[in-house]
Order: structure tokens, then sequence, then C-alpha cells
């Protein structure tokens, strides 16, 4: 067959013309190739994966749960702004200890002992000695020693540094962690101590202390004072004659904790302290030169804001905006691809009834009527539920059980083609069956098929919406019907920036494949005038 | 072919239909994976006796052609059998939640044609003018929509914010509580035992607080299907109004003076009416299983829940017993548009 490109260039050239004249058309196609865009840079314009999580710490939220748009922290009131949203703080500069200059001034750190005891406390930063073992980023090492046989007393020892809270709501989640070591007890006991000078844990037998201590977390407003203990949670100890080598501390709280409100803690902008605090029990006088040593490391303390880039984040602390681009994808793949697979079935399905005629025909049609006849959502939730949640499901189901309305269209077609004279006149001249199929009939419907492939898109990114709606999404997808899911599911219906945005993506999108439609059908089939 | 045969026609081809999607319903649900006997009975709770007594009852040995005949002809008798949930008959608990889709998806489409029809002839009449595009773009926006969202926003503007109607319940969710009885507002009295003196008290408060309960709740989901099916009738009427609008006899019509309204309703409207009823029919059929969204949204007690439910919990009795019913409609709303055309439009018959 030969195939004359100056003559199919001049087709398309004529074509272009026309459709260029279509308002509607040119509108249409316009925002598809924007959504395509918006498909294609997804990750440029994101630094989050289509999660909404960050690539290099997966399921660690980005702000706290279900945070705003931060432009609502700016916005006046009037018109709907919110100014007590905070945004992230990262407390700590430098949670490993990791320069010299550690104390303040200069460094972040400052250090208070009450009562005053003189030598008997000292804080140090050593390069060794921190965790995880064996590297040599430094850590803070408090050590107690006392000398003689005089008691102390209880012994409170501050580590902590002032920063400026600068937002005037409290932050949603707050995060403390640190690593602790402790060397010494009140109890003679075999423990794994750290051996700074090799590097390692060994077993050593540790003598009887008379000091105990425990450890907490406190953060205070410094105009107000009083400060808040933040306990360590449950899982981890605070108790320091419990533990020995190294363990961790943490505290979280978020806005609705009921011990302590995150507006309790954070009641307004300001200058604030936050730090370790450790205490020390030296009570009995057992045995002399008594001694304790508490290592610190990676004390970090974050404030997790309540509003978060261009749409907040969802319930897992997720970035939006970074599932919406990347909804985009899936609406694109799944509506293209269904579309080419119902239109391509439809298609030889509608040729074969119409051509062949007879039998073919009235098994065929027979066959859609049955289809057409079957409850679709139900039967495509069923089939999906059965098959699996995959997006690749889903699209090969769409082909199956979209196909009958398209195949009814080319079957009505093909039978007026095959009666037209010049059928007659290649079937007179000796031109087998295939060839007049494909050589004669197929390219007169090209036209039809060209406006089903537009026209068949907007039903199958609608019915993956609705499906992932529904909660029958692929798991590793973000698609804008499941971001609807999520927002129903944790029932955040009044957050409208959340709600608005994925709906309008999916009107858009498809009420641009119907306008394109439209318009192919205006240029394409001038005389068929089947639509509007 | 006369009107009688092609009826007849029509009836035979319908219940071949419908017995070739009871055979499919079975196939569908035969290959399904899953054991029916392990959902119904937990098998720790049944030794091995009990569990063979249990499929022997059942039928589980039977060879497959067997126990499809009795499933037609359940079916056919309208037996569904148990839900594997709640362990009640899937026909009364069908019929419990029938009527409330019957009633979304009435009210809707009733109002989607009103609306549509109107609009779509007042839009053909004026063609090509600012009302024509504004509708015509609307609609076609309006019905790309996903149902849900349409539903979330209304939930969201008129529920929340506006807090003019619950979206929870099809009725105030006290109702049935010890202090706020459900309202009656027909009492029946007999006054004699004779059963042929009654006496109808209708309770003017009672009835204000039934219509008022109920279509508080109803209106969100009536107004999102609606919206979700005018732009169709909306667009058909257009289309169907202009080729009629166009015809000689309206021209003529024109010319002896008839009114605009006259031409339009009564002259035009009135032929181009075919192709709208024949569409409300089978939009009819096709919503009724497109409302598991609606319903989901507002939880609607109607079929969509009670199908989404079953497809949540694996609950194939319901499944099946609402695939066959919602395939029956649709086949109903088929042949009911097919002879409406039919008896209208004479040559639909040898088509």
């Amino acid at each position: 067959m030969k195939v004359d490109i100056k003559f199919i260039f001049r087709r398309f050239w004529n074509f272009l013309k026309i459709f260029l004249r279509n308002k509607r058309g040119i509108a249409g196609l316009g925002i598809i190739l924007f959504f395509v865009f918006i498909a294609l840079v997804g990750p440029f314009l994101t630094p989050y994966n289509q999660l909404g999580e960050d690539p290099n710490r997966p399921n660690m939220p980005l702000a706290s749960s279900e945070a705003a748009p931060s432009w609502l922290r700016i916005l006046p009131a009037g018109l709907g702004g919110q100014p007590t949203l905070s945004e992230n703080v990262y407390v700590v500069r430098d949670p490993t200890f990791s320069v010299s200059n550690w104390r303040w001034p200069g460094g972040e750190w400052n250090v208070s002992v009450s009562p005053d005891v003189g030598l008997a406390v000292d804080v140090r930063r050593e390069e060794q000695g921190g965790y995880p073992p064996g590297t040599g980023d430094g850590c803070l090492v408090v050590s107690f020693k006392r000398t003689g046989t005089q008691v102390y007393g209880n012994v409170s020892i501050r580590i902590y540094k002032e920063f400026d809270y600068p937002y005037a709501g409290p932050p949603g989640i707050g995060n403390m962690k640190a690593n602790v070591f402790v060397n010494g007890s009140v109890h003679k006991a075999i423990r794994r101590v750290w051996n700074v000078t090799k590097s390692d844990y060994e077993l050593r037998e540790v003598d009887v202390y008379d000091v105990d201590g425990s450890l907490w977390f406190f953060a205070e407003k410094i105009d107000v004072g009083g400060g808040f203990k933040l306990w360590p949670t449950a899982d981890y100890p605070s108790l320091l004659l419990n533990e020995s080598g190294f363990f961790v501390v943490k505290n979280e709280w978020d806005t609705a904790s009921p011990l302590i409100k995150a507006d309790t803690i954070f009641p307004s902008s300001g200058r604030y302290r936050f730090g370790v605090e450790i205490l020390l029990i030296d009570h009995y006088n057992v045995t002399e030169n008594a001694e304790l040593e508490v290592r610190l490391d990676n004390v970090d303390m974050t404030l997790l804001g309540t509003s978060w880039g261009l749409l907040g984040t969802d319930f897992f602390g997720r970035d939006l905006f970074a599932q919406l681009i990347y909804g985009a994808r899936v609406s694109l793949y799944v509506g293209l691809l269904s579309a080419v697979l119902s239109v391509v079935i439809g298609l030889v399905i509608g040729l074969a009834a119409g051509y062949l005629g007879r039998i073919a025909d009235e098994f065929l049609m027979r066959v859609s009527d049955i289809l057409l006849v079957l409850p679709g959502l139900p039967l495509l939730l069923v089939l999906f539920a059965v098959l699996g949640a995959s997006i690749e499901n889903l699209i090969i189901l769409n082909g199956f059980l979209g196909w009958m309305g398209f195949a009814k269209v080319v079957r009505s077609q093909v039978l007026s083609i095959r009666e037209r004279s010049f059928i007659e006149a290649a079937r007179a001249s000796g031109a087998g069956r295939s060839y007049i199929i494909f050589r004669h009939v197929l390219p007169n419907v090209m036209g039809l098929v060209y406006v089903s492939l537009a026209l068949s898109v907007p039903g199958a990114i609608v019915s993956e919406a609705a499906l992932s709606w529904l909660g029958f999404a692929d798991p590793r997808r973000m698609s804008w019907g499941r971001m609807l899911y999520e927002m129903q599911a944790h029932n955040a219906i009044t957050k409208w920036w959340w709600v608005i945005p994925p709906g309008l993506c999916i009107a858009a999108i498809s009420v641009a494949f119907i306008l394109l439609g439209y318009a192919l059908d205006d240029v394409l089939n001038p005389k068929l005038r089947v639509r509007r | 072919m006369g009107l009688r045969t092609y009826i007849v026609k029509r009836l035979i081809y319908s219940f071949i239909l419908i017995l070739i999607v009871i055979v499919l319903n079975f196939t569908i649900f035969f290959a399904m994976p899953g054991d029916p006997y392990t959902l119904f009975a937990n098998p720790q709770r049944f030794t091995k006796e009990q569990e063979e007594q249990i499929k022997r009852f059942w039928g589980a040995y039977d060879p497959w052609h067997v126990k499809l005949l009795k499933y037609i002809s359940n079916l056919l008798r309208w037996e569904f059998g148990i839900s594997t949930r709640t362990r009640g008959s899937v026909g009364q608990e069908m019929m419990s939640r029938l009527p409330w889709t019957l009633y979304l998806v009435g009210c809707s489409t009733v109002l989607a044609v009103i609306v549509g029809v109107l609009l779509g002839v007042i839009v053909a009449h004026r063609r090509g003018g600012i009302f024509d595009t504004s509708n015509v773009v609307f609609s076609l926006i309006v019905s790309a929509l996903p149902t849900f969202w349409i539903g979330l926003m209304l939930i969201l503007v008129f529920s929340v914010n506006l807090k003019w109607f619950p979206h929870a319940l099809p009725y105030p969710q006290d109702w049935g509580s010890p202090t706020v009885p459900f309202p009656r507002p027909l009492t029946v009295n007999s006054i004699s035992e004779g059963a042929l003196s009654i006496v109808i008290n209708i309770d003017p408060g009672e009835t204000l607080r039934y219509i008022s309960g109920y279509l508080a709740h109803s209106i969100l989901p009536i107004v999102t299907l609606t919206l979700f099916q005018y732009g169709a009738f909306l667009l058909l009427t257009r289309a169907v109004m202009i080729e009629t609008l166009t015809e000689d006899y309206i021209t003529t019509a024109k010319a002896k003076g008839v009114g605009e309204r006259t031409i339009l309703f009564k002259h035009a409207l009135k032929n181009a009416s075919l192709p709208i009823i024949t569409q409300a029919a089978l939009y009819f059929g096709s919503i009724i299983g497109g409302a598991i969204i609606t319903e989901t949204v507002f939880s609607w007690p109607g079929m969509g829940t009670w199908i989404y439910d079953a497809i949540v919990t694996n609950n194939y009795p319901v499944l099946m017993a609402s695939f066959y019913v919602l395939a029956i409609t649709m086949i109903a709303a088929i042949l009911i548009a097919d002879l409406f055309y039919g008896i209208i439009d004479p040559r639909i018959r040898y088509g």
C-alpha cells in the first residue's frame, strides 16, 4: 500500500484550519494540554511523591494532621483567613552537638544548675561516645561527682535553648526526642557500659553509687515561667535508675492531647525555652566519692505547624498539593487507556456486526444488549473487588464494560456505508471482504472513532473517581477520587481547600474532553449531526 | 407486523433476556472466589460431620446444572435466600430498601425531566444566544461532575456552613426515640365492629411534621441526582426541538399567527416528546444502579448502600439478588420504552 505523506499532511492541515476556528474545541484542547503538562512535569512542581510524602522520609508527617494551606495565615480574617495558624518550627539547629561552641553565647545551649553545687556538676561536650556508637559527631556529657561525705539532695540540671516562637497560634504536633546514656546507678550490678577509649560497649562491674534521678523535657514561655514537664511517653523510660546503656526518650503531643494541650504550652508568640531537665537525687551517703554520668545526644524538638504548603496536609500529614498534581496522572492514564480499549473493542465489534451481518450481527447485538442491561457500576465494583484493586484492572474492566454504545453507532454507520455505490463498485471489481473493510469502510468511520475516543474519556475518569471515592482504590497511587475518600473517611468536610480542588479538577478534565469531542464531531462529521 | 405481534415479540425477548441475566448472574458468582459455606457457617464452630450435613442440606454436592435450575426456579419465585451478614431474608431486606431508592430516584428523575425539558424548550427557542450557550455549557459541566462531589459540595454549603438541611438519615435522628415518636399523619379508626365504617383522621400538626421531616432530609440527595440527570434531558430536548422547529408546519403555524408559547409547547414539544419520554424511562432504569454513590454520600438506606455494604462484606446472596432486580428494572424500562415507541410510531415495528 502506497502512503502519500503529502496528501496526509495536507488533509491534516485542512482539518487543523477548521478545528482552530472552533472556540470550544480550543478551550477543551487547552485544558487537556494543561493537565498533560502537569502530569508530565509533576516531579518538578513538587518535591514530594504521589502519596504526598517526602521520598526520603516515608511515613513521616510533613506538618500536623489536616493542616490548612499556609496562605490562609496571611489572608485577612475578613476573607476567611486564619491568623492563628502556625508553621513548622525546627527548634534545635544542631541536635547532634557537632559544633564545639555549643554553649551560649555563641552556641545555642544554656546550662543551669540549681542549687549551685559548684564543681560537683560538670557539663561538657565530648567528640566520642555519642549515639550511634562509633560516630564522632559529638555528644553532651553531664557528670556528677561527689567527693567526701557531703550529700547534695536534689540537684536540677537544665540544658536548654531559648528560641523565638513567631506564631500566634499553637503548633499542631510537638515531637521531642533524645538519646540518653547513663553510667552508674544505686545498685551494684554488672552492666553494659560505654567504653570511650575502645568506642564500644563492654560488660563491667559498676560500683554502688548513691545517686539516682530522672529526666524529662520541658518547655516554657520565658516571661511566664513555670515550665511544663513533658514526661517521656509510657513506652520510654524517664527514671535513670532503671536504665543503662543508650535509650531513647521521646515525647509527642498534639492539639488534642488529653494531658497537656498545645495551646497551654505555646499560648502565643514570644520567647520560649526548651530543653532537657535532669533531676539528680543524692540522698544516701553509703559510699564516698559517688559518681554518675549522663550522656545526651540527638536532643531535638520539632513543632509541626497547623498550616502547610499550597493546599495543606491530609490526616497523615501528607502534602495535598502533591497528591493533586499526581492525581492528573492517574486520571489521564485511566481515562485515555480505557477510552482506547473500549473504542477499539467497540470498533471491531461494530464493524463485524455491521459488515458481516446476519448471525454475527444478531449475536453481537444481543451480547451488547445483555451487557447494557446489567447494572454497570455495581458490576464494576464487584469485579474490581474480585480482580484486585489495581489501576490496570480498572482500565481493562472499563474497556470491556464500556464498548456497547460505540459498537451500536459504528454498526449503524457501517450498515449505511455498505449500501453505497462505491462499495458495490469495489466488490464488482473483485475486492475481497477484508480489503473493503480496511480500505473503504474503516476510513469512513474513523471520524466517529476520534469523536468517541474523546467522548468516552470523561466516563472512565469519573468511574475511576467514583470507585476510589467508595474506597476501592489502588493503594500505591493517590487519585483525585481517593483524596476525597480520605477526606470523607476523616470527616474533614469543613476543610473546603481539601474538598473543592479534586472535584474541580475532575470536572475540568471531563468537560475538556467533552468539548474536544463535540468540536471534533463538528469538524469531522459535519453531515451526521448525531448530537445536539 | 401488527401491533400485537410486536408487543408479543418484545415480551418474549424480554423474558429471554431475564433468563440470560439469571444464567450470567449465576456464572459470575459461581466463578467468584470464596466458599459460601464458610461465609455462612464458621468452620471453627462446626465438626466435620456437621459441616457435611450443612453442605448437603444446601445442595453443595449437586451437579452444576441442578444448581442452576434450582437457582432459576428460586429467582422466578422471588426467593433470594438468606443474607450471610444479617441472617435475614434477602427478599424482605430488599423490600425495606427498595422504596427508599424508588422515592429518591423517582423524585429526582421527575424533577430532572421537568427542569431539563423546560430549559431545553426555552434554550431551543432562543438558540445561539447567551442564555443558550451558558445553559448548554453549564449543563455539560454539571453532568461531567462526579455525583459524589456534587453531593459533598451541597453538604458543605447547605448542611455544614448554612445549616439548612441535615444530611445523615432520610428522617430526623430523634424519630423513634421514646420522647419523639414517629409522626402519624393518618389515624384509621373503625367505629363499629363492622369494617365498613372507617374514619380516617388527619392530624394537621403531625402531617406537617411528617412532611417537613422527610423533605428536609431528602432534599439534598434529590437535588444531587436531579443535577446529575437534568443536563441530558436539556441537551436532548434542545436537539429534538431545534430539529422540530425548522419543520414546515411550525412555519405555517407562525404564519397563521399562532402564539409563540402555543407553538413551542403545543405544536413542537408534543411532537418532540417521544425520544424524551423513552430517554426518561431508560434513565430511570439505569439510575437505580447508579444511585449507589448518591446513597453512600447521604447514607441513604436504599438499594445503593445495601449493595455497597454487600460488596464490602462479600455478601453474595444480597449481591445476586440486587443484580437480578436491577437488571429486571432495566429490562422493564427498555421494554416500556420500546412498547411506547412502537405504539406511537408505527415505523419502529418494521425496523
